[in-house]
């Protein structure tokens, strides 16, 4: 009986410890923060950060100052003012509000720290796995800048508009990315899938002035972590990923393939011209 | 000895009596309270003056606030006098031809707010949206701001309440409470003498925006309900918490979309062919389905909530390769 009795308050023991550690979630993965945010975690529904709109109710500080990026380009962080209309910014800087160790200690190793984070409670004890850990990011600031140069570019111009080199690119440059078949406002790869069969799913952002950015986002979606839903000529389809790569990423081939769904001149169906 | 008893139980109302006659500003009318609706934070809340808080049964407000021009004191505004106009509150035009447009719309008493909202995304919400009384899916904003909006409220819920430029609780301030008093929206001006006029809601969620169906949305019915009831919540609960409103046949999203607010810990929601209840403390915030405290909770289930609405974000999504659903 007694022996009954101790299994039993065992049981009731492990599944509040069970209880108290949160839910994982598939999606979110590690941006479920400590297992408990949800959402939360990063948008804030009654207490948007940021002043202005199109800020995704962002409930995290984010990083104030200039960013070296890969190829010697800048990009500023400042949208403590809000962010303008025609900037696309937003779907890097907010990224930093975790990803840059300099300014949030919390993605450098899963420290027990408490960040600067304007939630109604911070975040503490991130449990978040490996990925997302990549060595920021802060090592350059003796630079004057905070240097994230060592990572894909961001903030940049898709090089290939309608066969036109975008600013800052020469042909030989833009011919080597799959073209885009507008600058405008709703920005997509002419090629839908029937040359590439792999398709491209990654996301371009334009501004205002219909210039296509790359942004981390445009890699990366941040509210999935292993699946991905993608339309390849014209057909939607669910695929396996990781990261939270906006394309199938499960194996050497779909691993190569996403890269090369933007890197025309790496990929077997690419002719050279720049206008595929 | 039944004599003896009677005067006792005599005796032990008449205590009763004066005890409550004791809380001259408060109408209790659950004894004790119904834990439904009772704040686990410790706070009055809704459960201050009862249903009274918001709704008058004899003498529902046909005034609106204008609060904009003479900044109010702590008024009370619950109408007990039968319908005066207390201080700093004006007769507001009647749109459709007469009638009482605030107390027509759930008994509301009090006042409705002048005040004008920048949403979201820019737009604008005022009284002036509210076209057909109750049927205006904007008083599902609108009233809240009754009492959630430093200039109309008196129960004091920014902590700004009464003070001036740079004390107030306005958009760009930091948000420490999560309890409803960090929406005390509107500023006042420089000398602290009235509230500016134009107000945001900027920093909070879309308010009076349109869910359209299908995409990137759930698919919704005519009525605002939706056309999925699978959607696994929780692990043993389907269907959609929150409550879209119709108006003019398009569906909005406003305040109480998401809250509902008579039920601060325990949900109902309408799952498609009946009601799912929650129990004690399965939920937080109001909110109209299971939720947990994002400090030590369920992070599925607090994702879930949201992605009840956010179809693009749930894993049905990915399990029907992006089609409408």
């Amino acid at each position: 009986m007694r022996k009954a009795l101790v299994v039993t308050i065992a049981i009731f023991v492990m599944a509040a410890a069970a209880m108290a550690q949160g839910s994982p979630d598939v999606l979110l993965g590690p941006h479920n923060t400590n297992n408990t945010f949800g959402c939360q975690s990063c948008h804030a529904p009654h207490s948007q950060v940021l002043a202005g709109s199109g800020l995704y109710l962002w409930g995290l500080s984010v990083p104030n100052g200039t960013y070296k990026t890969y190829g010697g380009g800048t990009v500023v962080a400042n949208l403590t003012s809000g962010v303008a209309p025609t900037d696309t910014s937003e779907h890097t800087v907010l990224c930093l509000s975790c990803h840059d160790q300099t300014f949030n200690a919390i993605m450098g190793g899963g420290q027990p720290t408490s960040p600067t984070v304007n939630m109604s409670t911070p975040i503490t004890n991130f449990t978040g796995s490996g990925d997302g850990q990549f060595t920021s990011i802060g090592g350059g600031v003796a630079s004057g800048a905070f240097d994230i140069s060592a990572n894909h570019p961001v903030h940049v111009y898709y090089p290939n508009i309608n066969g036109t080199p975008a600013a800052g690119y020469d042909a030989p440059t833009a011919y080597k990315y799959w073209v885009l078949s507008s600058g405008g406002g709703s920005v997509a790869f002419k090629d839908t899938g029937t040359i590439y069969t792999y398709g491209h799913t990654a996301r371009i952002y334009t501004d205002s002035g219909s210039a296509p950015w790359i942004e981390c986002s445009s890699c990366h979606n941040p509210h999935s972590q292993t699946s991905a839903v993608v339309t390849v000529n014209g057909v939607k389809k669910t695929v396996a990923t990781a990261h939270f790569i906006r394309g199938e990423y499960d194996n050497t081939q779909t691993q190569s393939a996403f890269c090369m769904s933007c890197h025309a001149d790496k990929a077997a169906a690419w002719n050279g011209t720049g206008q595929q | 000895m039944k004599k003896a008893f009677i005067i006792v139980l005599t005796i032990l109302a008449m205590v009763g009596i004066a005890a409550a006659q004791a809380d001259g500003t408060r109408v209790t009318v659950t004894a004790p309270p119904n834990t439904n609706y009772y704040n686990a934070d410790g706070k009055a809340g809704h459960i201050q003056h009862g249903c009274m808080l918001c709704h008058a049964p004899h003498s529902a407000s046909a005034t609106i606030s204008n609060a904009a021009v003479t900044p109010v004191g702590p008024v009370n505004k619950l109408n007990f006098d039968g319908g005066a106009v207390p201080p700093g509150w004006n007769p507001i035009p009647q749109p459709n031809g007469g009638g009482n447009v605030a107390g027509s719309i759930y008994l509301w008493g009090t006042a409705l707010t002048a005040q004008t909202y920048t949403t979201w995304d820019g737009s604008n919400i005022s009284s002036a949206n509210v076209t057909n009384g109750k049927y205006s899916a904007v008083v599902h904003t609108l009233l809240c701001m009754s009492c959630h909006d430093n200039a109309n409220s008196g129960y004091l819920m920014g902590l700004g309440y009464g003070k001036p430029t740079g004390n107030e609780w306005g958009v760009t301030n930091a948000v420490t409470d999560a309890y409803g008093d960090h929406i005390g929206l509107s500023t006042m001006n420089s000398a602290g003498t009235s509230w500016d006029t134009g107000s945001s809601l900027q920093n909070s969620h879309p308010v009076h925006a349109v869910y359209s169906s299908g995409g990137t949305n759930w698919k919704i019915n005519t009525d605002g309900t939706f056309v999925d009831t699978t959607f696994q919540v929780t692990n043993t609960m389907t269907g959609h918490p929150a409550k879209l409103w119709m108006d003019g046949g398009v569906a909005y999203v406003e305040c109480t979309t998401c809250h509902d607010p008579h039920r601060e810990t325990e949900f109902a929601f309408w799952n498609g062919s009946a009601y799912t209840v929650g129990t004690p403390n399965s939920t937080v915030f109001y909110l109209r389905g299971p939720y947990t405290d994002p400090t030590s909770g369920n992070g599925n289930t607090n994702a879930n909530f949201c992605r009840s609405c956010h179809y693009s974000k749930s894993q049905a999504y990915q399990d029907n390769a992006g089609a409408s659903k």
